[in-house]
């Protein structure tokens, strides 16, 4: 070419084989216009983010975002609309605008749904719809059809979004799956804890807590550390556990739990106001007055909280109405009801114990465990004091009235609650049958609802023979506080006449012309007449009353 | 208004036929031929028919004998040449107004500047701009967003009065591959051209987009230095255009070897143009203090001359769309087609870019630097408004009428891209 001539030598570089050739690989965006491919983009990593956290049955029921999904669901939204609104006046196919108000509505529906819902399906889908939203970012910006972003912006968007979004998905998936599986071994842990928990302190030689009241205490105090935690009770729970495998290995650890409190409610074992020797008040003869125990009060809270922490442990373990809604949770709801049967019946001779029932009614919710909220004055009057054998009860007035002194002698140790005490008043000798019936307190422990004394002598008898027949039967009710003392004189009097009439079916007679029992009743049986005097209203300690009732044979 | 042509118009070879090569003597006769703008000092009147060398005839400019005829209003003028124009005529009175009257529409026009000397093929363009768009479903890479049946256009005279415009009147001359006058400043006007299509979240919402254009003579008013009267119009016309095209034939900036005197002189005085329209639209920048970003594409005109060095890039760029218009026009109807359009019209304009930084011509090297107004380097096109061998081929007689009407009309290559350039600037169409 001549240096002069300014003709072109063409450089050919990188040309197009023609107007619509595509370059392989390098092509890879060109396969729509980008208002176009990033809404596929936005699609897909949609469609891979909620598969990429629905995969595994783990991720599908353990995803949980690390807060609340409202606060990705919001975002998620917003962002979906604004969207919505500064690419409403764009050209083109219908597409990218539609899959831009589906985003925009379903992300609304999720912000609706997430804070009522809270599944590893919707937090799931609050990330997939704002990874998807976030796709759509580059719609923002503005690109000339000259620009490489022209064909690149989708492929890079779907590179970048997926590489910020699936890392950190699978980061909170982990976590939150680790976090769940903590949640199950903790709570296995914390029901096999307190399993041998409660065997251990059922293991306590109960039968002298009263020696060693402080230790006693200190064994109490262990139950009442323990609790069952609430995630029992919680359907997702167990159906994590059964992810993970562990269902079988969380109800084992919560029957555990209930053997060891029906094994710890056994009264062969457990701590009881019957097995102390100091009454909750005493009257003191020098004094002239009653006196409370200093110590009764502590002895009684032991026993009483002993058995209001195993029936807390027990209520804690009850599934309740969520049983339906999971298999591992029915089961273990069958297991419960079985357990609490037997718990029941474990219960049932510490019920039945004139001196020791009252530790049932500590627990939670008694009506529900044993049938009553608390112990009628008429039944308790009918509860034998012997737990065996001789059906000798307090308002089983003939009985009692007739039972020689040698009886009432072989009866010592027997009896639940009753202490036996021979005495000298003068240079007369006399012998009590001292028997205590409780009620829960205002506190921890209990205190005192009757007593009933069998009295042996009489002045001016000196000496005691072992077929010498009871004087009379004392009982004393402390006045509640607050209470009339007549009002509960009339009901007091109503139970007691009730209570006899069950246990003797003779004729039972009022004292007076009112043809009321409440000032004394009389009971004709042959040639004799048991009497029950006017009850009295005495001087208790402090600044309580008691009705002093009192029965004897007349005639 | 129809692009019902079959591909089989392809078959009859153009430009390499040598029975349509005007005879030397003829050639010669021509271009002794003193030039009309010689004579009469105004705008360039056609000239001749020459062949840039034996492989066939180059389409340059024809002579016209016929007398100068009144303007008419609309269609746009063709198939006479402007007369020559005395300086006493050039007055401010005869420019029409810079700014139209808005017809009533709410839209606003997004002003697009085609600029460019004398005889580089501006109102070709504009033209055939205008037949692709009406072209329905083969509106090439703006098929797929504009509104089929929705496109208009009006045209300003020189009273300033707005009317519309029948497109089938518009385009009817370029189907009919009649030769447009050279625009003389006395027959500049503005056009508008209304193209609908769909927006709104549910995508029936019909929007508009008014591209305005202002057709000015390139020797009356492109090249000439700014005055006081060419200067409202300069300010007016393309001062708020975003979008600026620059128009330069592509043989012009890369001439092939072996060009005719003739030729090489033409050149010189398109080239020496061309510096002065860019001078013209950097000094009216400057002197208004204009910094806002403008989107300039130099389209390169004529890309199916064969006057041009870039015979490769002729090929797989031009002639391969002209040898199957309709299959691209088909493909280009989807997004994909479009983007890999666009892609490969990147990789043309970063070719071309290459062929003028290894440019033997220190004038031509320094065009896409010196079109840069803050908008980023320049969309280089080859373009093809016309096919300039079909045209001169029907004004030589060489095909009977029958023959004529069955080849078709005209094939526009890559004249739309522009526009979507319009459209992106204003609606960001691609995102």
């Amino acid at each position: 070419m001549d240096y002069l001539d300014l003709g072109h030598e063409e450089q050919a570089k990188n040309l197009p084989r023609h107007p619509l050739a595509s370059h392989g690989v390098w092509s890879l965006g060109s396969w729509g216009l980008p208002a176009a491919t990033l809404s596929f983009v936005s699609l897909a990593v949609f469609a891979v983010v909620l598969l990429f956290l629905q995969v595994t049955a783990g991720r599908r029921a353990l995803f949980r975002l690390p807060f609340d999904s409202l606060l990705l669901a919001l975002p998620g939204a917003l962002l979906a609309w604004f969207l919505l609104y500064r690419c409403r006046g764009r050209p083109g196919r219908h597409f990218p605008r539609y899959w831009l108000l589906f985003l925009a509505l379903f992300a609304t529906l999720l912000v609706v749904w997430a804070p009522f819902a809270d599944l590893g399906l919707v937090h799931a889908l609050v990330t997939a719809t704002l990874a998807a939203a976030l796709a759509l970012l580059p719609r923002l910006l503005r690109f000339r059809p000259d620009s490489r972003l022209t064909q690149g912006v989708a492929p890079l968007c779907l590179l970048l979004v997926l590489l910020a979004i699936l890392p950190a998905a699978g980061w909170v998936a982990s976590r939150s799956i680790g976090l769940q599986a903590d949640h199950v071994e903790g709570l296995i842990r914390r029901l096999r804890y307190a399993a041998a928990e409660v065997t251990d302190v059922a293991a306590y030689d109960w039968s002298r807590f009263a020696d060693a009241p402080d230790a006693s205490a200190e064994q109490v105090g262990r139950l009442a550390a323990l609790s069952v935690p609430s995630l029992i009770r919680d359907p997702e729970v167990w159906d994590v556990a059964a992810v993970l495998g562990r269902d079988d290995e969380l109800g084992e650890a919560a029957e555990e739990l209930l053997d060891a409190l029906v094994a710890a409610v056994d009264p062969t074992v457990t701590p009881k106001t019957s097995a102390v020797s100091e009454p909750a008040a005493w009257w003191d003869p020098v004094a002239r007055e009653w006196q409370a125990s200093a110590r009764f009060p502590r002895w009684s809270a032991i026993a009483g909280s002993y058995h209001r922490e195993l029936g807390r442990l027990l209520g804690e373990l009850e599934v309740g109405d969520s049983a339906a809604e999971s298999a591992p949770l029915l089961a273990l709801d069958g297991v419960y009801k079985q357990r609490r049967r037997t718990f029941q019946e474990a219960l049932e001779p510490t019920l039945r114990s004139w001196s020791d029932h009252w530790m049932v009614f500590t627990m939670p919710r008694p009506a529900t465990l044993v049938g009553r909220a608390g112990m009628p004055l008429a039944e308790l009057l009918g509860t034998p004091l012997v737990a065996a054998g001789e059906p000798l009860a307090p308002a089983n007035l003939w009985r009692l009235l007739r039972l020689p002194l040698s009886h009432a002698r072989e009866l010592n140790g027997k009896t639940t609650g009753c202490h036996p005490r021979d005495y000298l008043f003068g240079a007369d000798e006399f012998h009590r049958l001292d028997c205590y019936a409780y009620a829960p307190g205002s506190g921890d422990g209990a205190e005192l609802r009757v007593e009933m004394r069998l009295v042996y002598g009489r002045r001016g008898e000196r000496s005691l023979t072992p077929k010498e027949l009871p004087s009379e039967v004392f009982f004393l009710f402390p006045i509640p506080d607050g209470e009339s003392s007549t009002a509960f004189r009339d009901a007091v009097m109503n139970d007691l006449a009730a209570a006899v009439r069950i246990l003797w079916p003779g004729r039972l007679m009022a004292a007076d012309t009112s043809g009321s029992v409440t000032n004394g009743f009389a009971l004709v049986d042959g040639g004799q007449t048991l009497q029950v005097h006017r009850p009295v209203v005495d001087p208790y300690y402090g600044d309580r009353n008691a009705l002093v009732v009192r029965a004897e044979l007349t005639s | 208004m129809s692009q019902d042509h079959d591909e089989t118009q392809n078959t009859y070879d153009w430009g390499g036929d040598e029975s349509h090569v005007l005879p030397s003597t003829a050639r010669k006769r021509e271009a002794e031929t003193p030039r009309p703008e010689a004579e009469a000092g105004g705008e360039a009147a056609p000239t001749a028919w020459e062949a840039a060398d034996d492989d066939g005839p180059i389409l340059v400019s024809r002579p016209e004998p016929a007398p100068p005829e009144p303007v008419p209003p609309e269609p746009m003028p063709t198939a006479r040449p402007a007369p020559p124009e005395p300086a006493a005529r050039r007055s401010a009175a005869r420019l029409p107004r810079a700014v139209p009257v808005d017809n009533g529409t709410k839209a606003a026009a997004e002003k697009v500047g085609i600029v460019g000397g004398k005889a580089v093929g501006k109102s070709y363009l504009f033209q055939a701009m205008v037949y692709r768009t009406a072209a329905g479903d083969q509106s090439g890479a703006l098929t797929y967003y504009l509104d089929q049946g929705a496109t208009n256009l009006y045209s300003w005279t020189q009273s300033g009065q707005e009317r519309s415009t029948t497109l089938k009147d518009f385009v009817r001359n370029y189907e009919q591959w009649e030769r447009l006058d050279q625009t003389s400043i006395l027959t500049q006007r503005w056009y508008r051209l209304r193209l609908g299509y769909r927006t709104g979240i549910f995508g029936q919402q019909r929007s508009t987009l008014d591209i305005e254009f202002f057709d000015g003579s390139g020797e009356g008013f492109f090249q000439r230095p700014i005055d006081d009267e060419t200067e409202p119009i300069w300010r007016d016309g393309y001062l708020e255009a975003r979008v600026m095209v620059f128009c330069l034939p592509l043989w012009v900036a890369f001439p092939r070897s072996g060009l005719s005197a003739d030729d090489l002189e033409e050149r010189d005085d398109v080239l020496t143009g061309f510096q002065q329209v860019v001078q013209n639209y950097t000094d009216v920048r400057e002197k208004y203090g204009r910094t806002s970003p403008v989107r300039t594409i130099l389209a390169l005109t004529m890309a199916d001359d064969r006057r041009t060095a870039l015979t490769k890039l002729q090929d797989c760029w031009v002639k391969s769309f002209l040898k199957s218009p309709r299959t691209y026009l088909r493909q280009l109807r989807k997004g994909r087609g479009v983007a890999r359009y666009l892609d490969n019209a990147r990789r043309v304009s970063e070719a071309v870019r290459h062929e003028f930084s290894e440019t033997r011509d220190p004038m031509v090297g320094r065009i896409p630097s010196s079109l840069e107004f803050r908008g980023g380097e320049p969309w280089l096109i080859p373009v093809s408004a016309i096919e300039g061998s079909r045209l001169r081929h029907r004004e030589e007689g060489h095909v009977d009428a029958d023959t004529w009407r069955r080849l078709g009309p005209p094939i526009p290559v890559h004249v739309e891209l522009p526009i979507l350039v319009t459209l992106c600037e204003r609606d960001n169409a691609l995102l």
